[in-house]
């Protein structure tokens, strides 16, 4: 039996991915819902927001740092602006914090690195999925996803 | 234990989870699966059993590399000295 998902069929005339590109890094999963494809959307967000939480929950607010992971940093920031504020968060708060303090906020060796490549994760993960709303039209089907194999399910 | 006590989710790290840092691989390709899985599957196939297929393949190639690096660092290396 096949379900049909009627909220995919219609695209919002206003809707432009130049727009939903800019709208699904401030909010991942909201450009897809933006061009029509609210399912789809509500699941990249739940996606985006496993790994983003996860991964400040792991490696503290040290899992972004501008300043001491600069490199990682550039592929965290295609998560959105989230990735600033947990950034602006560590800096002038967790870092302005006296001595004692300052050093259990500090992430140490794989569970830091963990912390930060979950949510540089996220960001490259974003990335795609803002590639992916350019061949987003609000249709669905088998033209949508050709390479999908029985729903997807081993592509 | 008084690690966990005294941790401060969301402001410091897990410091306490370092000893089992491997396991932390896991939710992050829960993650990464449901990502992907969004975008492939259509909106009305069956993501959550996709996800975890991907999950449950990617942690098997994962556990298969690691046999295969083990036998290679501890059984081979030694028997070329």
């Amino acid at each position: 039996m096949t379900r049909t998902d009627h909220s995919s069929r219609s695209t919002s005339p206003a809707a432009h991915p130049g727009l939903a590109v800019i709208i699904g890094w401030v909010l991942p999963g909201a450009g897809h819902m933006l061009l029509g494809q609210r399912r789809r959307g509500i699941r990249i967000m739940i996606g985006m927001a496993v790994l983003i939480v996860l991964g400040v929950l792991i490696g503290g607010v040290d899992a972004v740092d501008s300043v001491r992971d600069r490199l990682w940093y550039f592929a965290q920031l295609g998560a959105g602006p989230i990735v600033i504020l947990i950034d602006v968060l560590n800096q002038k708060v967790a870092r302005a914090m006296p001595a004692p303090e300052v050093y259990q906020t500090m992430g140490l060796g794989h569970i830091n690195a963990i912390g930060t490549l979950y949510i540089a994760l996220a960001g490259l993960m974003n990335i795609v999925v803002l590639l992916d709303l350019f061949r987003t039209r609000g249709e669905e089907g088998p033209a949508r996803r050709r390479g999908d194999k029985s729903q997807g399910l081993y592509t | 234990m008084s690690m966990l006590l005294a941790w401060i989710p969301f402001l410091e790290p897990m410091h306490f989870m370092q000893p089992l840092w491997y396991l932390l691989s896991v939710p992050l390709l829960i993650g990464i699966a449901m990502v992907h899985k969004a975008l492939r599957v259509p909106q009305s196939g069956t993501w959550l059993r996709a996800s975890s297929i991907m999950t449950a393949q990617a942690l098997l190639g994962l556990i298969a590399l690691t046999l295969v690096l083990a036998a290679v660092v501890y059984g081979i290396v030694p028997s070329l000295h």
